[in-house]
């Protein structure tokens, strides 16, 4: 499944940047193209490199002129890209531990408990890193269709990435609370999941056969995560890797005011 | 069939133009949908134009999906989305809208997008991101302009240019018609350490002559004498710039540069914050070493004067409202000099507008627009009326001969006693004051 998730992925990367990188206008004597690209992107920054870093940090992934401009807008677009960003974190993490650390020999308590679902602070974090990501998304959906702002127009290719990014989160609640009912895992560590526990203890009464269900959720939670990663260089979601660098150099060249 | 390539654009354009994530924080901004309450022409729908143009032939007329969004025939903001949940078709259709990419637009449409605009910067002032928008834009009308698209009037105007080296199309001779109109002119040298440059609109359009007589009149009495380019003086070529006509720009560029060297003068005074970012910025990157003089905007010259005009300044009782230039405050970065130089006049309150500074309205007059599209201009300007108005100030000032201009020009429609002041002119009041 990472394969068949990776190859498109990958390729769409690759056609993204190298349409970007043809786009690019080389200085006199400067290589066009990926090499020029490759160049320009090493090229030490005007201003220095603290000074990028420090934009890069405060306008590209703080978003301080947000901050300025909305209060609440801020608070929506930083809980989603908290949780996006930590549940992205924390499953890279899981299967790093499983498929790369563990069978090198690396067998540090801290690595083998990544993959633990179990353990009761990775357990948290996970639930409240989806509440994060849920709360967030539904501001911003509340935002876009509430208030049907005139200003705000909510295209398709929105609806469509939006759909995505609540479909893999909301069922990622289920989908814990079916693991917790397969697993038969004990109630003093499935508390943890604050969410997935109360779910699984209403769902308890249907005695259903948890690990059918659990497979086909996990399916379709697996197909929407790799529908979501091959369009991200389709739409707009690509803003979330070239928005930080454009906001770091549009911040490093403002002009000081008199 | 024409096209607009990717490779017109630098990297860092396009960077801008794949960084957008719409949330149309520049459509509340912009002056032109806050007048005709089109979004067309907003940073957000231009960018989405662009990325549908870029590397694609072009139709000359306007693309089948241009205003068909909501509101395209009422007084709703237009947009060139396709919107979520209109149009017909299932899901089958809405998979397919999402990975095929939208026809390219019009010739029109873009002509239309990227000319519809003051260049007032306000989207870049407001953008989260820190978009280099101003530039984009300019870089936008630069390829129209290399694809032939560009509107008529530019044409015409870059002749104009080049037959008669002002904006205006009138004879050089002119040029100084704003000195020779003066009751006492001041004795101007041919050579001097400081130069003004006065600019096309100061020097030939009279709603402007206040400026120059002003800013020379302050001059001669507390500094050395200035000297002026006069009939050698052409256009700087900012209008050529911001059209998309660099090369153009250029031309003119050398003319004032030997215009220049003939008065012998280090540094160079203009009262036009357009000229004064052309002279600064891109006479710089255009000319090279050649170009080894100090520029200063006339707010900024007079500043550096004020020790010497204080003991002149007497009481002039006036409540006046400072409109920021867009070329002044947020291509310069000027805000605060203008306000000082008012706030040293004795008597003068200074009230401030709801939106000020890197917030500012603009007046309407900027981006060629009030040559392409005077009603769009004189709509931007009276909605910059009414907010000077709402301040109770008695007058307007400004340290812009385009934006006098315009405001002049709004009061005039709108029977407002509103008057227009330069900041050099408020201060000559004030030295000249009887009280």
């Amino acid at each position: 499944m990472m394969a068949v998730v990776a190859v498109p992925v990958g390729l769409l990367t690759w056609r993204y940047f190298t349409r970007l990188a043809g786009g690019y206008s080389a200085r006199p004597g400067e290589p066009a193209g990926v090499r020029g690209l490759l160049l320009a992107a090493t090229r030490r920054p005007s201003g220095g490199s603290h000074l990028f870093l420090r934009h890069l940090l405060m306008d590209g992934i703080l978003h301080r002129r947000l901050w300025h401009l909305s209060r609440s807008r801020w608070l929506a677009h930083h809980a989603i890209l908290l949780g996006f960003v930590g549940l992205a974190v924390l499953s890279f993490l899981a299967a790093a531990a499983e498929h790369a650390l563990l069978p090198l020999g690396l067998r540090y308590p801290a690595i083998a408990a990544l993959r633990e679902m179990d353990q009761p602070f990775l357990a948290a974090l996970h639930e409240s890193l989806g509440l994060l990501l849920l709360l967030g998304g539904l501001a911003a959906g509340l935002r876009r269709l509430l208030r049907r702002s005139p200003y705000l127009p909510t295209e398709e290719q929105d609806a469509f990435a939006t759909g995505l990014i609540f479909l893999i989160t909301i069922s990622g609640y289920p989908l814990e609370s079916l693991r917790l009912l397969m697993e038969r895992v004990p109630a003093e560590l499935a508390r943890y999941s604050f969410v997935g526990w109360p779910l699984a203890q209403l769902m308890a009464p249907l005695s259903l056969d948890w690990a059918t269900w659990h497979f086909w959720l996990f399916q379709g939670h697996v197909v929407a995560s790799a529908a979501l990663f091959i369009y991200w260089p389709l739409g707009k979601l690509m803003h979330a890797f070239v928005g930080p660098l454009a906001a770091a150099l549009g911040a490093s060249e403002e002009r000081p005011t008199r | 069939m024409k096209r607009l390539e990717r490779d017109q654009l630098s990297l860092r354009q396009l960077l801008n133009i794949e960084a957008c994530s719409r949330c149309a924080e520049c459509v509340r901004a912009c002056p032109v949908q806050a007048a005709t309450s089109e979004s067309d022409s907003t940073a957000m729908a231009k960018i989405a134009l662009w990325k549908r143009a870029l590397g694609r032939d072009l139709s000359p007329g306007p693309s089948p999906t241009a205003g068909r969004g909501v509101g395209a025939h009422s007084s709703a903001p237009v947009s060139p989305f396709p919107r979520f949940g209109k149009g017909a078709g299932g899901v089958r259709s809405l998979f397919g809208r999402i990975l095929r990419p939208a026809p390219p637009p019009g010739e029109s449409e873009l002509v239309d997008a990227a000319f519809d605009c003051t260049l007032c910067g306000r989207c870049q002032a407001v953008c989260p991101l820190f978009l280099r928008t101003h530039d984009l834009w300019i870089a936008q009308r630069r390829q129209l302009a290399r694809a032939l698209i560009e509107p008529e009037a530019i044409a015409r105007l870059a002749a104009r240019l080049r037959q008669d080296g002002n904006i205006a199309g009138r004879p050089q001779a002119e040029r100084l018609s704003w000195l020779g109109n003066m009751p006492e002119p001041p004795a101007v040298p041919d050579r001097a350490e400081v130069a003004v440059f006065v600019g096309c609109v100061g020097s030939l359009y009279p709603q402007a002559f206040a400026l120059p007589r002003s800013l020379v009149t302050l001059l001669h009495l507390v500094g050395p004498p200035v000297a002026l380019l006069g009939q050698r003086e052409v256009c700087c070529g900012f209008p050529l710039y911001i059209s998309g006509l660099e090369e153009e720009a250029l031309s003119l560029a050398r003319r004032n540069l030997e215009a220049l060297k003939a008065t012998g003068a280090r540094t160079v005074v203009t009262p036009c914050p357009s000229c004064y970012h052309t002279l600064s910025v891109h006479y710089p990157l255009w000319l090279g070493a050649a170009w080894d003089v100090r520029v200063l905007n006339g707010v900024e010259y007079l500043d550096e004067m004020l020790a010497a005009l204080l003991p002149r300044l007497k009481p002039l009782p006036l409540r006046v409202t400072y409109h920021d230039p867009c070329d002044l405050g947020r291509l310069s970065g000027i805000y605060e000099l203008p306000r000082r130089l008012l706030r040293r006049i004795p008597g003068l309150e200074l009230v401030e507008m709801e939106e000020n500074r890197e917030q500012a309205l603009c007046c309407g007059g900027g981006g060629d627009v009030e040559m392409l599209k005077p009603e769009l201009s004189q709509a931007i300007a009276g909605l910059r009326l009414k907010q000077a108005a709402a301040t109770g100030a008695e007058a307007i000032a400004t340290a812009c001969p385009q934006c006098k201009r315009a405001l002049t020009a709004a009061a005039r429609r709108a029977c407002s006693a509103l008057r227009t002041y330069d900041v050099a002119e408020l201060l000559l009041r004030s030295v000249m004051s009887d009280a």
